[in-house]
Order: C-alpha cells, then sequence, then structure tokens
C-alpha cells in the first residue's frame, strides 16, 4: 500500500526574542490510508507545531521550515504554491483543534461554518449547503439537526461543539483527519463520545486519522500505530501493541510507568520521570532526554541516536540502547527513580 | 434579547428624570439669584418694581414644589423657556440651530466610521510597516490635540494662509460660516463651508475608531477561530473580512456610539471655531453672556437626545453580536 | 544493569516561545511585579517620551519663579504686541502686553493643579464609593450602581457647562466641577476589578490557607485592583486638563488675571490674523501636554495589561 503522507526529515523553528525555538527536529513517518496514527508527547513535545506544518497553517515569520520533505499523495507540499495548498487544506486533509469554544466563530451559525466547507471546495450554493450541514450534523449525533444547524456556538455545549466541528471537518471527505488534542478540553464522559463519533466518523468516510494528544488512554483505544515525541524529536514509533505492551525508549517506559493502574491500587507509589522539559533553545547534547533518563551513560551524553529499527519490521526507537530495555519491568524502573530520588 | 431590551428602555426613564431635575435643580435652587441672573448679573443691585416684575413673570414667587411641577409641564409642552439676552423663545432657537448641527454630526460620524475602520483594517494587515507606524503617530496626535487647536490649524493652513498668499479659488477653503442652502438634508450648494468643520468634528473620533479597529483586528487574527477558518482552506481575503473584521468590529461600534459624548463637547467649540450655526456655537455664545434658559434649554435637548441614542447603540448589539442576542447556552 | 547518575545539571527551564496548541490558559494573573511593568514601560518609545516631556513641564512649573522674572499675568499695555524672539519677550507679548514666556509657564502650574486636584478627588471618591459597592454588595451595590449608571448616561461636558454657567466660573469652581463629575468611571472600574479578583482562584487559595480577610484584601486584592485605577486616573487627569482648556476658552474657567493656557487661547484669537503667535504660543503648550499624557496613559495601560505584546 502506498502511503497517503511520507514526512521526511522536518525541521520547524521559531524565532523569538529568547532565541530560536527548535519545534520540531528532524522527524520523518508516514500515514497509509484508512489507519488511525497517533502523536503522543507533553507539551512542548512539537507535536502540534509538526502538525500544523502540513497543514501550512505555520507563519512563517517568526517561524521557520529549515528542511525536509512533505509528501502527500506523491506531491510535496512545501514546494507547492500556496493557492495549491489552499485547495488541498480542508478538502483532502482537515483539521480539528482543542477548544471547540475558541475554535469556531461566535459570530455565525454552524451551518453556515460547516456549509463554508463545501461552498469553498465545491461550489455549492446556499440551500445545498446548509442541507448538506443538517446531514452532517446528523452523522456526528447532534438531535435534532435542522433545527440546530442555525444555531450559534455558544448555544452548544461543549461534546456538541467538538462534535459540530468533526462535522465540519469531514464536509469534503477528507483523506486524513487530523485531530489536536480533541477531548482535552471536554468533561471525561465526553470524551469518550467524541472518540466514538471519529471512529465511526473514520469508517464512515474511509479516511485516516492522525490523533495528537497527551493522554494515553486516548490512543490505547483507537491507535493502529503510535509515535511518541519529545523536545521536537522522535522516541519511538511501532504499533500500538508494540509501543504499549513492548516499550523500547526510556522515555515511553516512563510516561507508561507514571499512569495510575487500577489493578495496582495501593500497591505502589506513582512513578515519575524525573526532571523538568527541557528547553527547546537550548536542547541537552547528545540524546535530548539524557537528563532525565533513569538509565543515562557516557554516549548518551555525547551522541545524538538515530531513529532505528529495534525489533520485528518496523518497532523503531531512537535510544541507544533500547535492545536492552527489553528486560526492564515496570518495578525495575520505579527502583531505579527511588534512587535516584533519594540522592538528589 | 427581550428582557435585555426592555431593562435597557427601563433605564432611560429615570436618567431623563434624573437629568431634568439636575438642571432644574441648577436653574432655581443653586445659590445665585435667578432674578439677578435675569436682570443681567451686572453686578448692581436690582430695583424692587423690576424684580416683582419677574418674579411675578417667572413665577418665581411660588413655592418650590409649584415651580417644578410648573417646570414639567412647560418643558414636555416644548416651552424651554425664553433667552434673557434676545427675548426669543429658546424653542425657535433651537428650530434654527439643531438641523445645523445634526447635519455636522451625521457627516462627522459618516467620516469616523468609513476612514477610521479603513485606516485600522489596513493598519493591522499591514502591521509594522512605515505606513503603519507613521499612522500610528499621525492618529495618536489627532486624538490628544485638542479640538480647538486643530481646527485653528486647519484654518490658518487651509484658509488663512492660502488667502494672504492669493491662492486661486480653488486652492482655498472658507474659514467662517455655515452654507444656506441644503440639497436632501446633508448636502450643501456651497460645500466648501461643510469641509474644515466637519473634517475637525471628526479628527478625535476617527484616531480613537483607526487605533481601535487596529486593536480588535490584531486581537481577533490571534484568535483561534480565524485558524480554524484557514485551516478549512477559506481564501485569506475572506478569512479577514468575514471573520475576523466581522468580529473585530463589535467593540469598534460601542466606540462609534460613544463617542457622542465627545461629539457634543468637540461640536461646542468646533462650532465656535468655525462660526458655525449650530447648538454648540448657541451654547458657547449663551454661556459667556450668562444666558441661563438657552444653555439650560439646550442642553435638555442635547441630553435627551444624547440618552436616546446610547440606547439606539446598546440595542444595536443585539444585532451585531449573537450572544447578546440569544443568550443562554442550550444543551 | 549499571547505572549512572546523571551528573549534569538539569536542562534549564523550559522557556518556550514556540505557540504550543496544548497549553492551558491559566488566565487568573497573580500581582504582576512593580519591575516587570516598567520594564515594559520603558521598552514603549512614545510613553517613555511623553514621561520625559511631562516631567520637564512638571518642574518648568514648579520653578517657574526661577526661569522667568517677569510676573504672570500683568498688563503692561506699552509692550503690546510683541513678536516672537522680541528682546525682553521670548515668546513675544499679546494685546494687552502680557509677557508670553512667562504667561506660559504659570499657565502650566493652573493646568497640573487643575489636573491633579480634579483627579484626586475624582478617585478619592470613586475608590471609597466602589469599594463600598463592591464589598458589601446585595442592594447597596445595585442601587449605588444603577446611581452611577444614571449619573453616566448625562453628557459630562454639558452638565459641567450648565452647572458653572450658573454657578460662575473660577479654578475653584472648575476643580470640582470636574471632579465631581469624573468619579463614577473610577469607582466603576474598581469594583469591577475587585469583583473579578474577590472570586479568583488564588484569593480562594489564600482563604483556603486560612489568611484573614484583612491580609488578603491588602496583599492580594489591593495591589490588583489599584492597577486599573491608576491608570484610568492618569487618563482622567489627561482629559481634565483638557476639559479645563476647553472652558476656559470658553470663558467659563480660569479667569484674568491667572494665566491659563485655554483662555490665552481664546485671548489669541481676537489676534489671530494679525499676530497668530498670540493664539499658537498657548495652543502648541497645551498640545504638548495633553499629547504627552495620553502616550504616557497608553503606556501604562499596555504596560500592565500582560496579554498585550
Amino acid at each position: 500500500m502506498e502511503p497517503l503522507l511520507i514526512v521526511d526529515d522536518l525541521h520547524t523553528g521559531f524565532h523569538t526574542d529568547g532565541g530560536y525555538v527548535q519545534a520540531v527536529d528532524g522527524i520523518s513517518y508516514e500515514i497509509y490510508p484508512g489507519e488511525t496514527f497517533a502523536i503522543v508527547g507533553e507539551s512542548g513535545s512539537g507535536k502540534s507545531v509538526s502538525a500544523l506544518t502540513i497543514m501550512g497553517l505555520i507563519n512563517v515569520p517568526p517561524g521557520e521550515i529549515k528542511a525536509g520533505r512533505i509528501e502527500w499523495k506523491g506531491r510535496d507540499l512545501l514546494t507547492l504554491p500556496e493557492d495549491e495548498r489552499r485547495a488541498i487544506r480542508g478538502k483532502e486533509i482537515a483539521m480539528i483543534f482543542q477548544d471547540p469554544m475558541t475554535s469556531l466563530n461566535p459570530v455565525h451559525t454552524i451551518g453556515r461554518q460547516i456549509g463554508e466547507m463545501s461552498r469553498t471546495h465545491e461550489g455549492t450554493s446556499k440551500k445545498e449547503a446548509r442541507q448538506k450541514a443538517v446531514d452532517l450534523l446528523d452523522l456526528v449525533g447532534i438531535p435534532q439537526p435542522d433545527i440546530r444547524v442555525d444555531n450559534y456556538p455558544h448555544e452548544f455545549s461543549g461534546g456538541m461543539r467538538q462534535r459540530a466541528m468533526i462535522a465540519m471537518a469531514i464536509a469534503c471527505k477528507p483523506s486524513l483527519l487530523i485531530a489536536d488534542e480533541p477531548t482535552t478540553a471536554l468533561d471525561v464522559t465526553v470524551q469518550a463520545q467524541v472518540l466514538e463519533v471519529i471512529h465511526n466518523i473514520r469508517d464512515e468516510i474511509d479516511s485516516a486519522v492522525m490523533l495528537i494528544t497527551h493522554d494515553l488512554g486516548v490512543v490505547a483505544g483507537m491507535a493502529d500505530r503510535v509515535m511518541v515525541m519529545y523536545a521536537g524529536r522522535q522516541a519511538e514509533l511501532g504499533t500500538a501493541d508494540e509501543v504499549f505492551y513492548e516499550p523500547r525508549h526510556p522515555y515511553t517506559l516512563g510516561l507508561l510507568a507514571s499512569l495510575p493502574r487500577v489493578d495496582e491500587a495501593g500497591v505502589e507509589r506513582l512513578v515519575p520521570i524525573i526532571g523538568h522539559p527541557p528547553s527547546l533553545i537550548n536542547k541537552p547534547s547528545g540524546c535530548v532526554f539524557h537528563p532525565r533518563c533513569p538509565f543515562v551513560q557516557d554516549m548518551c551524553i555525547s551522541e545524538v541516536p538515530e531513529l532505528r529499527v529495534v525489533e520485528g519490521d518496523a518497532h523503531m526507537s531512537a535510544c541507544h540502547y533500547a535492545e536492552t530495555l527489553r528486560d526492564v519491568s515496570r518495578s525495575d524502573l520505579a527502583a531505579t527513580v527511588e534512587e535516584l530520588e533519594e540522592l538528589a | 434579547m427581550t428582557g435585555y431590551v426592555i431593562r435597557r428602555l427601563l433605564l432611560v426613564i429615570p436618567v431623563v428624570w434624573g437629568a431634568l431635575t439636575i438642571l432644574f435643580i441648577l436653574f432655581f435652587i443653586v445659590p445665585g439669584d435667578p432674578v439677578e441672573l435675569m436682570a443681567g448679573a451686572s453686578g448692581r443691585a436690582v430695583p424692587d418694581a423690576t424684580r416683582q416684575a419677574i418674579e411675578q413673570q417667572f413665577g418665581l414667587d411660588d413655592p418650590i414644589i409649584v415651580q417644578y411641577g410648573n417646570f414639567w409641564k412647560r418643558t414636555l409642552t416644548g416651552d424651554l423657556g425664553t433667552s434673557y439676552a434676545s427675548r426669543r423663545p429658546v424653542a425657535d432657537i433651537l428650530k434654527e440651530t439643531f438641523p445645523n448641527s445634526l447635519r455636522l454630526a451625521i457627516w462627522a460620524i459618516i467620516i469616523e466610521t468609513v476612514v477610521g475602520i479603513s485606516v485600522g483594517v489596513l493598519s493591522a494587515i499591514r502591521r509594522y510597516s512605515l505606513a503603519d507606524n507613521v499612522t500610528t503617530v499621525i492618529t495618536a496626535l489627532a486624538a490628544s490635540i485638542p479640538v480647538f487647536v486643530l481646527g485653528f490649524i486647519f484654518q490658518q493652513v487651509f484658509g488663512v494662509f492660502p488667502n494672504e498668499q492669493g491662492w486661486p479659488e480653488w486652492a482655498r477653503l472658507p474659514v467662517q460660516g455655515t452654507p444656506e442652502h441644503w440639497n436632501f438634508f446633508l448636502f450643501p450648494s456651497d460645500w466648501q463651508y461643510l469641509i474644515l468643520p466637519m473634517i475637525v468634528l471628526a479628527s478625535v473620533g476617527t484616531a480613537l475608531v483607526a487605533r481601535m479597529t487596529r486593536t480588535t483586528m490584531l486581537e481577533v487574527s490571534r484568535a483561534d477561530y480565524m485558524r480554524t477558518a484557514r485551516a478549512k482552506g477559506v481564501k485569506e481575503r475572506q478569512v479577514v473580512l468575514r471573520h475576523g473584521l466581522r468580529n473585530a468590529l463589535i467593540p469598534v461600534v460601542t466606540l462609534i456610539g460613544l463617542d457622542l459624548a465627545n461629539l457634543i463637547g468637540a461640536a461646542i467649540i468646533t462650532e465656535t471655531v468655525f462660526n458655525w450655526r449650530g447648538m454648540g456655537r448657541q451654547i458657547a455664545t449663551s454661556i459667556f453672556r450668562r444666558d441661563a434658559p438657552v444653555v439650560l434649554g439646550l442642553t435638555l435637548v442635547l441630553v435627551v437626545a444624547y440618552v436616546l441614542i446610547n440606547l439606539l447603540v446598546d440595542l444595536s448589539y443585539g444585532f451585531f453580536d449573537p450572544r447578546v442576542r440569544i443568550g443562554k447556552e442550550k444543551s | 544493569m549499571a547505572i549512572s547518575v546523571p551528573d549534569r545539571s538539569l536542562a534549564e527551564e523550559h522557556i518556550g516561545g514556540a505557540p504550543s496548541t496544548d497549553e492551558t490558559d491559566y488566565s487568573v494573573a497573580p500581582a504582576t511585579p512593580k519591575g516587570d511593568v516598567w520594564r515594559r514601560f520603558r521598552r514603549n518609545r512614545l510613553a517613555m517620551i511623553g514621561l520625559v516631556v511631562i516631567v520637564l513641564i512638571v518642574l518648568a512649573a514648579i520653578f517657574a519663579d526661577f526661569l522667568t522674572t517677569g510676573q504672570p499675568g500683568k498688563v503692561n499695555p506699552g509692550d503690546a504686541n510683541q513678536r516672537l524672539f522680541s528682546p525682553g519677550h521670548p515668546l513675544g507679548t499679546d494685546r494687552v502686553g502680557r509677557d508670553l514666556y512667562t504667561d506660559v509657564l504659570y499657565g502650566a502650574r493652573v493646568s497640573l493643579r487643575i489636573g491633579l486636584f480634579a483627579g484626586l478627588i475624582a478617585a478619592s471618591i470613586g475608590i471609597v464609593v466602589g469599594a463600598i459597592s463592591a464589598f458589601y454588595g446585595r442592594w447597596i451595590d445595585t442601587s449605588i450602581m444603577r446611581f452611577t449608571d444614571i449619573l453616566l448616561s448625562l453628557p459630562y461636558i454639558l452638565i459641567a457647562l450648565a452647572i458653572i454657567t450658573v454657578v460662575g466660573p473660577g479654578e475653584r469652581t472648575v476643580i470640582l466641577v470636574l471632579g465631581l463629575l469624573g468619579w463614577m468611571a473610577i469607582a466603576r472600574v474598581l469594583r469591577a476589578s475587585i469583583l473579578q479578583v474577590k472570586e479568583s482562584e488564588y484569593v480562594e487559595a489564600a482563604r483556603a490557607v486560612g489568611a484573614s480577610n484583612r491580609r488578603i484584601i491588602f496583599r492580594h486584592i489591593l495591589p490588583n485592583t489599584i492597577q486599573p485605577v491608576i491608570v484610568y486616573t492618569t487618563l482622567f487627569i489627561g482629559a481634565a486638563v483638557l476639559s479645563e482648556a476647553a472652558l476656559s476658552f470658553l470663558g467659563v474657567g480660569v479667569q484674568r488675571p491667572t494665566p491659563a493656557w485655554g483662555l490665552m487661547v481664546a485671548e489669541g484669537r481676537r489676534s489671530l490674523a494679525n499676530y497668530p503667535h498670540m493664539l499658537f504660543v498657548p495652543a502648541i503648550a497645551l498640545s504638548i501636554l495633553v499629547t504627552a499624557a495620553v502616550f504616557v496613559g497608553d503606556g501604562l495601560r499596555d504596560a500592565l495589561d500582560p496579554k498585550l505584546k
């Protein structure tokens, strides 16, 4: 199968008063048609910036896309003229954002905003666009869509707004739907509903989904493949099963270990990842995770680890000692971290 | 929305009542013998006979409550008193001067809105460019230089100086006077007289509108829904106008409405400077002559007009901002 | 399994300037440190220029006695109508021989005095009313605010003019009138500010920790709520100076022999055709002061608002 999207050695940074922020620092991956590809990482890991770069929504000053190639269905997006890029935006690649309240225009009706998609890309008339909006609202599970279509965003609840955003994004049946933290701003109960909508939609319009989140729970239910990012670089990349059950990067280990587990309640303390996220202006030398890694060695400080296959066909990790992590269990990690904390 | 409208309307009544009462207090109760005021306040003692005559004529010998009642009765029937200086009914003076002030005000608002918003939008789009910086300084100056200074500067530059230098007719503007003949109420045949006063009156407001529009456009450009619109592939111009401006204008409309207060004050001075026969100039001259009935009568009318216009502006929010119109969230 | 403790110190605090879309917006701001505000203000070139200008004018007003030997408002018909740069009269004289340089200097005192006192009156009343309204709440708040709304609905200038027409002109009247008509906006601003801070999360946190009411008021509420009042009062003083100039121009403000810039503009108007400097000297002085005040006020507002950049 041919990949829909090939991201090759992408570097995106920003010129700020404090220096040059290297937000995305040489990442490469592919997304195939119909799959759900999750990008996981904490705030500042660069996951959102990489998505915005794909969409072409980075303001070029102060931003700068230094290198790399973004190939969409065979064409390099970074070399396309703006109007061709705009034609793709929304129509073939669509994006939904974290906060549906601020991401929707308060002075236009929901119907008009959804309709804007088809009117911009498919030239439909106002009436047709409105009808289409009604159908889409129905598809995402909003009751009484023919009435709701004329409501304003502030008349919707949080979950409904996010569904409306989804409806808007899929209006032109895009081949790739990028969801940037779609559930972060929502209540837990609503989160599940929205995720289910995304799941169903994927089947309905046969699109791939790029799910960006910091919440591993969200990923577990939905993703086919997972990419873990840290400080603008890739830490690990593999299928969901591989990354969750056989992590091969200390950061992934740390993330998984720091999740409170229901089945171990009362047994162990939570295992944190010690330290703070690094400055994106002055990154640590060598492996960018080394200051926080409980297993750090000399080579980690001096040499930048490459993202390489460490297991099976396509399970990749950017750690010099990835293979040795096979035998590290959660309790091993907990013990090591505890020791380090006592020393500090 | 209806609740909002009703509450807003109800507010008008106490305001107007309050204003009228304050003016009544000023007129009749404040220290300063009204009889002396009426007799010319020349400092000389008022002879008894004159005093009695005036008191009788103006009903000043009645108890306060009665005077208050009479005041209301008279005002509501349109009798605003009589000028001390000219002995003409204030209502007549009003009829003559009101239309001229209205014309000037309407033109000023047109300029403020059209020029102010355009300059603000352009400034925001070309942020930090040379044009933007120049505009920032010019608007800052226009907003701070006192109206009368600006008026005199314009007079000198566009009227007096060309006159002295003997420039041809078309290159200079008249510095004083009011057009006589108007078509469709707003378009004077001798339009040259309108230019300078109109620009001067609009200057402060235009500068403020331009600055506020720029500020709100910049704020709005950072809003998430702008990013969403771009993510949908909408053309940049549509994004700016259809999404950005539409939101940015909401506070600007407020400003234009609020500017009416400034307009009234500025009008008094502008009309004086350019000898424009409107209410403003009338008030200024009457103040100078201590002609209280004219001042108070015209002030009354202006206060009521001001309150009503503010009401309209408040109500128009519903038109611009659906959040006000529709209110609570339904789940 | 060999473990080595990283002997390198942990990486610097994440500075971050990248617009991260997954950052939560903490819109509750704790008290902005004063140095921060001053630094931001300093960056604003126009505001700094304005500040310098105002300081210069204030100094000139204070030391007027040393800067000129003339008597303010002294009429000297023999010296009438002197042009700019005449001997003994650097800025010329007016129709009745008053030295413009001297009058402009002393006029600065008048403008500043009126602005400051009017501002003080407005601020004092405004703060008291606003604080009472915000702290007592309920129907006291509602009735005070209703009353304030009614007063605010009236056009300020007209009422001022009307009052002065009837009561009579003079510096004291002007100060009182301007101050009494200006407190409403300050009360409103303070009240809104207090209400916002009262319910904010860090006050809740302070309460949860057990801080006493007085401590909360002084250490948390006051520092944050006083800022908009300061900005507003500064802007108000600028506006008051302008209003006084307008009133004097119309003849109902300061009266001769006290020199006031607005008054001088009105007087200069009569000789505009032949001796324009009589009008423009005080006019320009006025413009400079007001413009500087506006720049400073804007700069203050921008510096105190952490969101703007």
